[in-house]
């Protein structure tokens, strides 16, 4: 109850062995809150206890998040964060999300760490010191989360686009260019697909 | 659901896991990416439809005719007279759940309506609600409900997630078919005026010009003479098809998309060249320009309208048999349909091919063979001078589309096309190949960009399996002998596994077709050089599993 | 909840009513004769009925699922029984799919592996469980039925006496045990359990899907506790079911013990809820058109008896539309 036993061994620990041995607690609650963020019609319902694998969404979000966390705990992470970031944000980018909850589930990897390393935490400001260290690293991966999130979408927009330009119907028309074709409405919606908080690219987008 | 989706924060808040609401009680959220725009009130109009107005899906009220309630029950009732397969899936369901995990929505969106059973139990729910005893007294505990303004948005929404791919029919035990109840959901959707731009505005072109892209006479011949114009700057070849000719043996059809649209029309290049290296007797038709068939996703009605031209214009031009394009949906109604709507086609005869010899015994009464079956049997008799090595920049796989295997049974016809026409061929992991295939997400009519966001869930799984095999093995090719495929993998395959490209079969054979008195070939269909295959091939071969 | 509740709550019901009726109210001949009647011909005529009204719809098209190559040229073996193409070869798939599960047998699970260099894979693998477990319970229901035929003949048939020693091999306890009480309990309580712990399957479960797998539990039971526990007198049921299947009833022996009374009237309760649920499926799956049809379009005419003329866009409209430019462009046209 009080930090007996390997208490005072692991306390000598630097934080980063001590989140390498708690990896598969951290994963897994790390998966759970993702799960968390789904809504209960969505991904979420594929969630079993037994096998949270089931489905290749869950897949990617279990290889994403292993990935992750094995990229955090060595101090120096490699390129291979992009891929994993990737991996989970591909999916989200074309489920319902709006960008910021798109990429909240990193930010709850602090919530996490802090809570399995509680015990540890409790009373050791050097310990502290290095959670800091590791928390500006969860914040930069959700910089670059962003990114990628952002990447998908414009993707995804960026074949909308292609594939209107493909529609016989324009050349027919006589209208060469997609946006002129692009009747209101579906200007409109396209904007709310996208989600863009700025009006930024719609101004570009009309101006063409 | 909430129209807003909770955040993490207030799910960790309050007990997150709730008990959950049971499906019936759950209301539909249209969500951008998810649905398809109504159906133009001029489109709707020009074919005769009830109902055309402007309305939208996401808006409250969908300006549905008074007395939409008594059609609905009464086409219903009427579709129960009509289909034994309905009438029998409404009853017979176990709910035993193996279809469950089948369906590629579900799968890649996890949104539990989307199980195969649960898409049926929206119809079948209202079946036992107003038609049985047991569920208009017990309701709820005989699994029975009402039919409300609610389940009809409901109905829209998943009708139109549903691609019509049976692949569910396949696992199920007895055969119950979620593609048979949502075409005839949508059956009963249409006779309220509900139904979707997409589906509609090809329907009413090809009624008026004969096929799905709205193509004149004048503009589809161009568009092929274009194509062959390209065929003499890569082979120096020329050539010069007929269209609408009189007196013709065989009259050819494939889907409009094919003279068209990328990557279609290196395909239509590939049955360009091989007609004219056989010097086939073969002529094109601008009226019946449209092998596919929207028809087939707006109910049978609209199905034998549209495809009433082909019987028709065979019988004009007077040809002997039809040979059709690679098409999925297209070869779904020829095979299954076709004769028993608009036959007997006893003004033809039965397919012969003029090259071999050989008689296509297996469509003596519809008289409409594929194109591959066609080549097939000129492969096998040795009749084509081929260079598979001319495909050696690709690695090809097969994607099998929905409708010809699992409406038709088409599964070696094509791969026996492609492994005699390019060196490296790989499979996909089994049980998503053969009848077990996935769908490219995007069937049906729902190939539309503002039905996006579930395109791509839907398209998942295939992807996934993609993905295997380009990391695996370098595939960078998919064939597919579907014009949506061809339309709707490239974006796909963009999105989730980028580097792999996407052709029809035919392709691949006129790159490989060595024609008489060409020139020197550098460069394929798609006017890329044929770079020949770089040191680093796998070195595993299972490529004949 | 209450979608498992309230089927559980009917079927104790049912128990208690033979219990009280026989128990407290003594009337024999109610549940001994005239109820087993009555909903045996329930049974009889709910299941025709309910096969003629399937069959009076029509089969308008040839929509086989085809699961396998088709016959199309010689050099491509045909998938016979998973795509068959003659009236013998649907028979096969049928007998398969009735007495196999074929179709069962290909359920796969979605699977997640490591490759032995750690990178994950995803693939679906073949699951037989409920495919295994479906087969149980269905085999051991007929069995169990057929071998309730001894209750019913004097002399017991040669096959009948042959099956129930089969059935009781192991020779453990006296009375012997059947093995198929054994193996249908089993299904059936996988089949439960699968419903209840599943929650993919518990979502998509109705009242009308627990209902018969406690009811059928519950006969089981009843039967099993008749058999080894509360003995019954075998002679009296066995002189009931004879009076009975021989249009000769006669009002049972009064101490035949009620849990024999509990045993009938469930199985009598299953007979007449059968042709009014999704047990008819013993019937339907005869009926599937996706799988009793031969996937034979191209090579006969399947006729449609509804098939009704439609609006087309004949030739003539067409041309007359389009003439000008079919002219310009060198396309024949019919009328110049
Ligand atoms: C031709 C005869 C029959 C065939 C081919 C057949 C086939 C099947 C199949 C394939 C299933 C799905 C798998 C499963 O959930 O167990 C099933 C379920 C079921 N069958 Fe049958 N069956 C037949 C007759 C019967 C009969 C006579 C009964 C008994 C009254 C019965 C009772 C059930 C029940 C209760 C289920 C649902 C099990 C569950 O809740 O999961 N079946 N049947
Ligand atoms: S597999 Fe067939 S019987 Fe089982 S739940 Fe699905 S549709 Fe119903
Ligand atoms: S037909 Fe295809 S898309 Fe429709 S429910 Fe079945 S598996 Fe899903």
């Amino acid at each position: 109850m009080f930090g007996r036993k390997k208490g005072g061994s692991e306390t000598k620990a630097n934080i980063y062995e001590l989140l390498e041995s708690n990896y598969h607690t951290i994963v897994k609650k790390w998966i759970d809150k993702v799960y968390d963020s789904y809504p209960e019609d969505g991904a979420k319902f594929l969630r079993n206890k037994k096998d949270p694998f089931a489905n290749p969404v869950g897949f990617r979000i279990t290889r994403g998040i292993e990935g992750l966390v094995k990229e955090l705990i060595t101090e120096e992470p490699s390129e291979g964060v992009e891929e994993f970031l990737d991996s989970i944000l591909r999916v989200r980018a074309v489920q319902d999300f709006v960008p910021g909850d798109a990429v909240a589930f990193i930010f709850e990897l602090k919530k996490v760490i802090r809570e399995v390393l509680a015990k540890q935490l409790r009373d050791n400001i050097r310990l502290m010191e290095e959670l800091l260290d590791v928390e500006t690293k969860i914040d930069r991966l959700a910089l670059l989360a962003f990114d990628i999130y952002m990447g998908c979408r414009e993707k995804l927009f960026q074949l909308k686009v292609e594939e209107i330009k493909k529609r016989p119907f324009l050349q027919l028309e006589g209208v060469s260019c997609p946006s002129a074709a692009l009747s209101l409405r579906q200007m409109k919606t396209l904007r709310e697909q996208l989600n863009l908080v700025g009006s930024r690219r719609d101004s570009e987008q009309q101006g063409h | 659901m909430a129209a807003k989706t909770p955040k993490p924060q207030e799910l960790l808040q309050i007990d997150h896991r709730p008990p959950r609401e049971w499906w019936m009680d759950r209301k539909v959220v249209f969500k951008p990416g998810t649905w398809c725009y109504a159906g133009r009130p001029e489109n709707v109009k020009a074919l005769d439809l009830p109902f055309p107005r402007e309305w939208s899906p996401d808006e409250e009220d969908w300006k549905l005719p008074d007395n939409w309630k008594e059609i609905v029950l009464e086409t219903f009732r009427d579709r129960l007279h009509k289909f034994r397969s309905l009438k029998v899936f409404m009853d017979i369901c176990v709910r035993c759940g193996a279809c469950a995990d089948k369906c590629h929505y579900f799968i890649g969106s996890g949104d539990p309506k989307n199980m195969p059973v649960l898409r049926a139990e929206l119809l079948r729910s209202i079946y036992r609600g107003e038609f049985t005893k047991a569920g208009q007294i017990l309701g709820r505990l005989a699994g029975g409900r009402k039919l409300t303004y609610d389940v009809i948005k409901e109905w829209f929404y998943y009708f139109f997630q549903c691609t019509e791919c049976r692949r569910c029919s396949v696992f199920c035990p007895y055969g119950i078919d979620t593609a048979e109840i949502t075409m005839i959901a949508r059956e009963l959707l249409l006779e309220i005026g509900i139904n979707i731009n997409w589906i509609m505005g090809p329907v009413a072109n090809s009624f008026r010009t004969g096929n799905h892209m709205g193509l004149l006479p004048h503009t589809f011949k161009d568009n092929i003479e274009f194509l062959c114009e390209d065929i003499y700057d890569i082979t120096g070849i020329k050539i010069e098809p007929t269209f609408n000719r009189k007196g013709a043996e065989i009259l050819f059809i494939t889907p409009s998309a094919d003279v068209f649209a990328e990557p279609g029309i290196y395909t239509c290049m590939g049955y360009l060249l091989l007609f004219h290296y056989l010097d086939l007797d073969y002529t094109w038709s601008t009226y019946a320009s449209e092998g596919g068939n929207f028809g087939l996703f707006t109910s049978h009605e609209m199905m034998k309208r549209l495809n009433a031209k082909m019987y028709a214009e065979a019988k004009r031009l007077g040809v002997k048999w039809i040979l059709g394009g690679e098409c999925g949906h297209m070869w779904r109604v020829i095979h299954q349909y076709m004769n028993t709507l608009n036959g007997p086609a006893d003004f033809l005869e039965v397919p012969v091919s003029p090259i071999t010899g050989t008689r296509f015994e297996h469509a003596k009464a519809t008289k409409m063979i594929h194109i591959l079956e066609f080549i097939s049997d000129l492969i096998y008799h040795d009749k084509l001078n081929l260079d598979p090595s001319r495909n050696d920049h690709l690695v090809v796989t097969h994607h099998d589309s929905c409708n010809p295997v699992r409406a038709m049974g088409f599964i070696q016809e094509p791969r026996h096309v492609i492994k005699s026409v390019c060196n490296n061929f790989y499979e996909m992991p089994e049980n998503t190949i053969y009848a077990e295939t996935f769908c490219c997400g995007s069937g049906a009519g729902l190939n539309t960009d503002e039905f996006m966001e579930m395109r791509m869930r839907g398209g998942l799984p295939r992807a996934n399996a993609v993905d295997y095999v380009h990391k695996k093995y370098g595939v960078n090719r998919m064939t597919a002998i579907c014009a949506i495929d061809r339309a709707v993998l490239p974006t796909l395959m963009n999105y989730w596994v980028p580097g792999v490209s996407i052709s029809g079969v035919c392709e691949l054979v006129g790159n490989a077709l060595v024609m008489p008195g060409e020139k020197p070939r550098d460069i394929d269909l798609r006017q890329e050089p044929l770079v020949r295959p770089t040191a680093e091939m796998p070195s595993e071969d299972e490529s004949d599993v | 909840m209450s979608r498992v509740i309230f089927p559980l709550i009917v079927v104790l019901v049912l128990i208690a009513i033979p219990i009280l009726g026989v128990k407290v109210a003594g009337l024999h001949l109610l549940f001994g004769v005239v109820i087993p009647y009555v909903a045996f011909a329930i049974f009889i005529l709910g299941f025709i009925w309910r096969v003629i009204y399937w069959a009076q719809s029509p089969v308008p098209f040839r929509i086989p699922t085809t699961a396998g190559q088709q016959r199309s040229l010689p050099w491509f073996k045909q998938s016979r029984w998973d795509n068959p193409f003659t009236t013998g070869e649907v028979i096969v798939r049928m007998a398969l799919e009735v007495l196999c599960f074929r179709s069962l047998f290909r359920n796969k699970r979605i699977d997640f592996r490591q490759l032995p260099d750690g990178t994950p894979i995803l693939r679906y693998s073949p699951t037989k469980w409920l495919w295994a477990f479906a087969l149980l319970f269905h085999w051991s229901f007929l069995i169990i039925l057929i071998r309730h035929i001894r209750l019913a003949t004097v002399p017991i048939p040669g096959p009948i006496e042959f099956l129930d020693h089969l059935d009781a091999i192991f020779e453990i306890g006296l009375p012997q045990l059947y093995l198929t009480d054994l193996t249908i309990l089993a299904g059936l309580l996988f089949l439960l359990c699968r419903r209840l712990f599943i929650p993919q399957l518990r979502y998509i479960s109705l009242p009308a899907d627990y209902f018969p797998l406690f009811l059928i539990i519950s006969i089981v039971c009843s039967g099993m506790l008749m058999r080894y526990f509360l003995r019954t007198d075998i002679v009296g049921v066995k002189e009931l079911v004879m009076g009975l299947v021989s249009f000769h009833p006669h009002a049972p022996v009064k101490d035949i013990g009620t849990i024999f009374f509990v045993h009938i009237f469930l199985v009598s309760c299953l007979f007449a809820y059968f042709p009014f649920s999704k047990l008819m499926h013993m019937g339907g799956v005869f009926l599937s058109p996706t799988r009793n049809l031969a996937n034979n379009s191209r090579y006969k005419r399947h006729i449609n008896p509804w098939n009704y003329p439609v609006k087309t866009h004949p030739y003539e409209e067409y041309e007359e539309e389009f003439r000008e430019f079919m002219k310009q462009a060198g396309i024949p046209v019919e009328k110049e």
